[in-house]
């Protein structure tokens, strides 16, 4: 149990990890499967298999990128978890379906880019003839577009939200995402972050999504695919974000402190 | 679970620079729709929206948005309690200064997007804030399209509930800006004439600009600093409909979940809620969807309890990420004044609510008022306020 100065006037909250998914410009990947995710340079992108099996659903070829990448990460993490039916690359027709309840799984994501490069493709469509604004593009111009359409695609209908950051660290997002395990209605919450940064950016490194499966502590760990990889918990005084008691000051650390 | 109160409540909108000015002019059924002047609307078929008058800045580089969360600073205190932290929501933040460097770029260059360059707009919108009061921590900006500052609130007021803080300041601001304006013309959600919430003949949403802030303590807290508690805030809740990117669902069941959420959460029962400050856009799915959504909630035993209802956005327009925490600020003087402002702009309304909502103020007796936002993706938020 780790211990801080506030530890005496506030208990530890604690949730299990189960489940991990990322999109980024190496590929995709899922804990159970693949090596921590390394984040290198360059435009993250929906392998083909996995854009595929999504695109069965309604709207996917529509969506911008940052929220493709942002939808694709959300079901490989559901996946890991042991909550999608198939994995999704193997559905080819409807949508992916969960085998959650749906009224208890909740998304709560971080973004420092939020959907910027969307923003600015809409305002062209604006500067050029603004009578004729996208509306493809404009719904899209929101950091909660891409949580919405995974909450329809994959039938999660707890909270939804989004937190802007000044970096890319998702620590507050996975604090707020065990407080609400604790203290809110949802059972399971789907958190992490999606960034897709200018491509002239030095930021490359961190673009792309990056999803952690987090549930309540139940002790019903049944199916190999529902074992935690990890226990995390937070002081919520001071969000401290802790895995396996040991501080994490990010969820890319986190990451490697589980996958290796 | 510990007592939340709200201890301060200022606002700035289309009809006033406070709360009790934008309160005394909704009661007059003023509506503060006009033209919009700071940019061309004429490529556009709406031409209006709930603007703030004087927080014009076409020359400079600065934003509307500074200037309007000046004008709220005027009727907040420099310095907060000890302790004190900051949720906030803005979806756009200054993104009028984002445009002008959009308009004077001729490549394809996003601009400043990267961090360390140039932080995201939200945060800087809370940057401004936090510098304001002398805070290190700009603290937690939502994103939850319309519903985002009802559930910053809804955070601020679970994390004081159960002792992880003592004081939160909850913020919302949105300002009208070409971007939105286009946006929402572009998809067909606003009224080219009247907006008129659950009316008959309602055919879309105006847009409003304005701001907000409410002082949440645990009663603990507000003793302790003496500060008089304006209302209470008893329950919240958040739930998804999952059936479509913009589109609300037709039955209402995600808003449904949402408010039953927030009654279980403030042990109550619907017959316990006096009133109802809804959404309202005036857009006819997002309406619809409401009153679904109320009809099922308040029907017990094939009786239909009419609970009086009312919507401010034919007054002061969507203010979008600023809504929820704007129509607390109103809700409180509700409360405290046992009647509803009218709903502006309705003239005939919905059948399935024709003894609930009206174009004149409403008298209600009882102690909890329900209060509702919902946007794109799904989201939908409710919380309860109490009389104190």
């Amino acid at each position: 149990m780790p211990t801080d100065s506030a530890s005496t006037s506030y208990p530890f909250i604690k949730t299990r990890l189960t489940g991990i998914g990322w999109v980024n410009a190496s590929g995709s990947g899922r804990g159970r499967c693949d090596r921590a995710p390394e984040w290198p340079g360059g435009t993250p992108a929906v392998p083909a298999a996995i854009l595929k099996s999504l695109k069965g659903g309604s709207r996917f070829g529509r969506l911008d990128l940052f929220s493709q990448i942002g939808v694709a990460a959300i079901g490989l993490a559901l996946q890991d978890a042991g909550h999608l039916q198939k994995q999704p690359a193997e559905k080819s027709d409807n949508n992916p379906q969960t085998d959650l309840n749906p009224a208890t799984t909740g998304l709560i994501c971080a973004t420092t880019s939020s959907c910027s490069l969307t923003d600015h493709n809409f305002f062209n469509t604006v500067k050029d003839e603004p009578q004729l604004a996208s509306p493809g593009l404009f719904v899209y111009t929101l950091a909660t577009s891409f949580l919405g359409e995974a909450a329809l695609r994959f039938s999660l209908t707890g909270l939804t939200m989004a937190v802007t950051e000044p970096r890319p660290q998702a620590a507050d997002a996975i604090c707020i995402a065990i407080e609400e395990l604790t203290t809110g209605d949802d059972e399971i919450i789907v958190t992490g972050l999606c960034n897709l940064f200018n491509v002239d950016s030095k930021a490359l490194q961190t673009s792309g999504a990056l999803f952690l499966v987090l549930e309540k502590e139940t002790g019903s760990e049944t199916t190999p695919e529902n074992r935690s990889y990890a226990t995390l918990s937070c002081n919520p005084h001071t969000n401290v974000l802790y895995c396996n008691n040991q501080p994490c000051p990010d969820i890319f650390s986190l990451c490697k402190m589980i996958c290796g | 679970m510990r007592e939340v109160v709200i201890v301060r409540a200022e606002a700035v909108s289309a009809l006033g620079d406070t709360r009790s000015e934008t309160w005394k002019r909704l009661l007059a059924r003023e509506s503060a729709a006009a033209p919009v002047t700071h940019f061309d609307t004429s490529p556009y078929y709406c031409k209006s929206a709930a603007t703030i008058a004087d927080i014009a800045c076409e020359d400079t580089d600065s934003s509307r948005l500074s200037l309007l969360l000046q004008k709220l600073f005027k009727s907040l205190p420099n310095r907060l309690p000890n302790s004190c932290k900051l949720i906030g929501s803005t979806l756009k933040g200054a993104i009028d200064q984002q445009e002008k460097v959009w308009r004077r770029s001729e490549i394809s260059n996003p601009g400043n997007l990267s961090p360390g360059k140039s932080q995201p707009l939200p945060w800087e919108a809370a940057k401004y804030i936090a510098d304001h009061f002398s805070l290190n921590q700009p603290g937690l900006i939502v994103n939850a399209a319309c519903a985002s500052s009802t559930i910053a609130l809804s955070r601020a007021a679970g994390r004081i509930a159960a002792g992880f803080d003592d004081c939160i300041l909850v913020w919302g601001a949105e300002i009208i800006s070409e971007f939105v304006f286009a946006g929402f013309a572009s998809i067909k959600a606003l009224t080219p004439d009247c907006c008129r919430p659950f009316d008959k003949l309602r055919n879309g949403l105006i847009l409003g600009e304005g701001a907000a802030a409410l002082l949440l303590m645990s009663a603990e807290k507000a003793e302790e600093t003496g500060s008089k508690p304006l209302a209470r805030i008893s329950g919240w809740g958040v739930a998804n409909d999952a059936v479509h990117l913009t589109a609300p669902a037709a039955d209402g069941h995600g808003l449904y979940e949402a408010c039953h959420r927030a009654l279980q959460r403030a042990s109550l029962k619907p017959e316990d809620i006096a009133a109802i400050n809804a959404h309202g856009t005036a857009t006819i799915h997002n309406d619809k969807m409401e009153i679904a959504a109320f009809t099922k909630l308040f029907r017990k035993n094939g009786n239909q309890k009419k609970i009086p209802l009312h919507s401010i956005k034919g007054a002061l327009g969507h203010t979008l990420g600023a809504a929820g925490a704007l129509e607390t600020t109103i809700a409180i003087n509700s409360l405290q004044e046992q009647r509803l402002p009218p709903t502006v702009g309705l003239i005939q309304p919905e059948i399935e609510i024709c003894n609930q909502v009206a174009p004149e103020i409403q008298p209600f007796s009882g102690k909890n008022l329900l209060l509702t936002n919902s946007g794109f993706g799904g989201v939908n938020a409710a919380l309860i306020l109490q009389r104190t």
